[in-house]
């Protein structure tokens, strides 16, 4: 065990939903765990993002597995009681607007099957059954039928409440503290913190506090929220990914990836959230109307009861991305007791409950699933330590 | 004449005398106005010609004459977009406005931009303040403006402010006199701010004639006196109010009317830069509120501010005009405690999402700005907290700025819900200056009975 026997204390740098889930599943161990972050809960990347718990836009691989580990985590932690009323299960319908991009959505439909994953190839007739009033720009699809939905800000407040850990706002973390290699606290701009161990999830403010400028980088993502419509509840039952999503994910697509990764996300309030763009090294907030128009001109046209709605508000989310494209989780290879959880991009929500569980195993020294060694920070800091 | 035009936010006193000072100075000029005329709050106009009334001061009607005179004279300068609503700037500096008449979003990069959109009327909630048949003083004398009517059955005022005591006036002479007019404040206790109301003999006279209606129609007025709350009883409201003695009073009527006075309202609008590339300032009551004579000096300030930074001349000094409005107005304020009062019960907070207070005392203390929005659900609705925030900032001390967004710095729109079909159809602004040619609707004559 990494942790002081006796008086084991953690503490967990970044309050988004890997910082949280890490804190619930520390102190469900009974360890003593302060969460700090520079602002707040849910105040970066988790509390502007869809609500996607979604496996539909992954490739094949280690990627798609913990997708789908984390999937199942969220529909294990909604029977149990602590996620429910916020995880719901609901379909993904990734559309295609043009043949080309028919032709990629069948390829990845073939590897989503391959993976496991309940799939249906779907006609535009087949597609507006489960979508009315989804237009003829949509010539089919593929539906993903067993993904999910749960608002990260929700799932964070949710973890938190029932933790009751000590939650420290409006405060900077500047530095690690260590004695030889270990880890004694933590530098923050209300003094020193001591701690028996380190969890780094604080997204791009883990550049700083780590030295990964070089590793981690900003891709802003502007989002659309509309009013509810009046009718109170979810428009239809699932999310609607545009293929150029996938293709703007999907290595060696064809297609040339659009500023716009369209994401139509039906809100249980009645609400819309549309996003998105993909702008890397911008971690600013604000919104441009070429974007915000181009955003709504493509969700309108692929949905067109958008039209009668008012957009209330616009605004950014900043994913932090990693440079080979994968998350970072897990022990420092030179520090002991440092354990960093960064890097998710867009993944965080979907992830972030089952990594919060990895990473109170890591430190209370349980085995861990096969797929976080490949997420292991050695990748990019042994090279550091090397040269 | 310089080449792009300036944009002018605000069909108002202050956006039209801004407007033509601007012309005036050989600018040319777009004035944004949301509805289909111009005249803002103050100058609202009848909806038609056969609708007479004389619900203001003889020298606000001069005033407004006057300022049309003016705008007539640089016609050619002066292009107005009626029916059109700015929603503030993007984060690439473009001015948006919703042209409502056409459908579309319009996107400028001006010379200049000078906001003047007028005040926001604050309520403070009370337990039924939702309700139907309540409607807010603004509200209220916009009806009287435009249809000369009100709506019938037993109307009762309460709130603070010399707004109420002008909106009890009017009804009077409307044909609708309320059954009390309700006031928080004691006047009567403040001899030095009511002598200080001489030093101006416009505010002076418009005082003098309300009060003067409200005596002839013997509406009873309470002074130190606020509400607590009102409920629905079939299709009236009772309503219950209480004195600083703890007197207490009700009425059952079918229109109850409240106003606590009007507040500046920058919030959200592009911050002002004194640049000379792009100088951007805000100007009458959504600045301060210093009334509607002062506006016109305001807005016209304002417009010679931003001709000498354009030109990067050195800028001009405000008036000796603006500081004796700026203590009327402290005057106003002391005679009608407008300050905050105590929130009584768990009256609805935040009325797009329908949270009450308790509901926001049980979020706990020391939640930042951002929690109190997505986990407290208050100021995400359709108004994006225009109307809660003064409420909550009250009960938790978080600043207005801090929850109007994730981060005041940034440029936030749209400031008022935008239709997605309006928003697909993005046309920039400058094109269409120059292809369109200028058309200027004729102002509205000014119609008062003597």
């Amino acid at each position: 065990m990494y942790v002081n026997a006796n008086a084991p204390k953690v503490v967990v740098v970044g309050a988004g939903i890997v910082g949280a889930s890490a804190a619930y599943f520390l102190a469900k161990q009974r360890i003593a765990v302060s969460l700090i972050d520079t602002a707040g809960p849910s105040a970066g990347a988790t509390g502007s993002s869809d609500g996607a718990v979604s496996v539909a836009s992954k490739q094949p691989g280690m990627m798609m597995t913990l997708a789908q580990k984390a999937r199942a985590f969220y529909s294990q932690l909604a029977s149990e009681g602590v996620l429910a009323g916020i995880y719901h299960p609901r379909p993904t319908f990734l559309i295609s607007r043009t043949e080309e991009e028919m032709e990629l959505l069948e390829v990845h439909a073939h590897d989503l099957r391959a993976s496991g994953e309940e799939t249906e190839i779907a006609d535009s007739e087949r597609l507006k059954r489960f979508v009315p009033g989804l237009s003829d720009a949509a010539i089919g699809g593929v539906v993903v039928w067993n993904d999910g939905h749960a608002l990260g800000y929700e799932v964070t407040e949710r973890l938190l409440s029932r933790s009751g850990v000590e939650i420290i706002r409006n405060c900077r973390c500047d530095a690690v503290a260590t004695a030889g290699a270990r880890v004694t606290g933590v530098y923050t701009s209300q003094g020193l913190v001591s701690a028996d161990a380190i969890v780094v999830a604080a997204g791009l403010g883990s550049s700083r506090l780590l030295g990964l400028e070089d590793v981690l980088f900003a891709r802003k993502g502007q989002i659309v929220i509309t009013d509810r419509g009046g009718i109170g509840h979810a428009a239809f039952d699932g999310h609607l990914m545009a293929a150029s999503y996938i293709a703007a994910k999907r290595r060696g697509s064809k297609t040339a990836p659009s500023r716009v990764g369209l994401v139509i996300d039906p809100l249980k309030t009645g609400q819309f959230l549309l996003g998105g763009t993909r702008e890397d090294n911008r971690s600013d907030t604000g919104t441009d109307i070429e974007s915000i128009s181009q955003i709504v001109r493509e969700a309108a046209a692929l949905y067109p009861p958008l039209l009668a709605r008012r957009v209330i508000r616009t605004f950014s989310g900043v994913r932090t991305a990693t440079r080979d494209g994968l998350p970072i989780v897990g022990q420092h290879p030179t520090i002991e007791n440092l354990v960093l959880a960064t890097g998710f991009e867009g993944d965080g929500i979907c992830l972030g409950p089952y990594t919060g569980k990895i990473v109170a195993d890591i430190i209370t020294d349980k085995v861990t699933e096969p797929e976080y060694s490949l997420l292991a920070p050695q990748r990019f800091l042994a090279e550091r330590a090397a040269s | 004449m310089c080449d792009a035009p300036v944009l002018v936010i605000g069909g108002g006193p202050a956006g039209v005398a801004a407007a033509v000072s601007l012309a005036e100075s050989d600018h040319r000029v777009v004035l944004v106005e949301q509805r289909d005329r111009l005249g803002g709050a103050i100058h609202r106009q009848p909806a038609n010609r056969d609708i007479v009334h004389s619900l203001h001061g003889r020298h606000h009607t001069r005033n407004w004459r006057a300022l049309n005179e003016r705008l007539s004279a640089v016609q050619g300068k002066i292009r107005i977009l009626y029916n059109s609503v700015f929603l503030g700037a993007d984060d690439t500096g473009h001015a948006l406005i919703e042209d409502r008449a056409l459908g579309r979003t319009l996107s400028a990069k001006a010379a200049g931009l000078l906001v003047a959109v007028g005040a926001i009327e604050h309520i403070e909630p009370f337990e039924g303040w939702q309700l139907p048949g309540v409607m807010t003083a603004g509200g209220a004398q916009l009806m009287l403006k435009e249809t000369g009517r009100f709506v019938p059955g037993r109307t009762l005022v309460v709130g603070s402010g010399p707004l109420i005591f002008a909106v009890a006036a009017q009804l009077a002479s409307a044909g609708a006199p309320p059954v009390a007019l309700v006031e928080r404040g004691t006047p009567w206790r403040a001899p030095g701010a009511a002598f200080r109301l001489l030093a101006s003999r416009s505010t002076f006279a418009e005082t003098m004639r309300y009060g003067s209606i409200i005596l002839r129609k013997r509406i009873p007025y309470k002074t130190g006196t606020g509400i607590v709350r009102a409920e629905a009883s079939g299709s009236v409201l009772l309503v219950e109010v209480t004195s600083d003695t703890g007197r207490i009073a009700r009425y059952e009527v079918d229109n109850l009317v409240i106003s606590n006075g009007l507040r500046s309202n920058q919030i959200g609008l592009p911050r002002t830069s004194e640049s000379s590339v792009y100088p951007i300032l805000h100007a009458g009551d959504c600045r301060e509120i210093l009334g509607a004579d002062a506006a016109i000096e305001d807005g016209a300030f304002a417009a010679r501010k931003l001709v000498a930074l354009l030109k990067g001349a050195p800028t001009p000094s405000p008036s000796h005009e603006l500081e004796k409005a700026r203590k009327l107005q402290a005057a106003l304020r002391k005679l009608t405690s407008l300050d905050h009062s105590e929130l009584v019960g768990d009256p609805i907070i935040c009325r797009c999402e329908g949270m009450k207070r308790s509901d926001l005392l049980k979020l706990g203390n020391g939640r930042s700005a951002f929690e109190t929005r997505l986990v407290g659900r208050f100021g995400t609705g359709p108004c994006q907290g225009r109307f809660c925030r003064a409420s909550v900032n009250r009960i938790t001390g978080i600043s207005a700025e801090e929850l109007s967004g994730r981060n005041h710095q940034e440029q936030r729109w749209p400031l008022r819900p935008v239709s997605i079909a309006s928003l697909c159809s993005v046309t920039p602004f400058q094109t269409e200056f120059e292809q369109e040619p200028i058309l200027l609707q004729p102002a509205n004559a000014v119609s008062s009975k003597r």
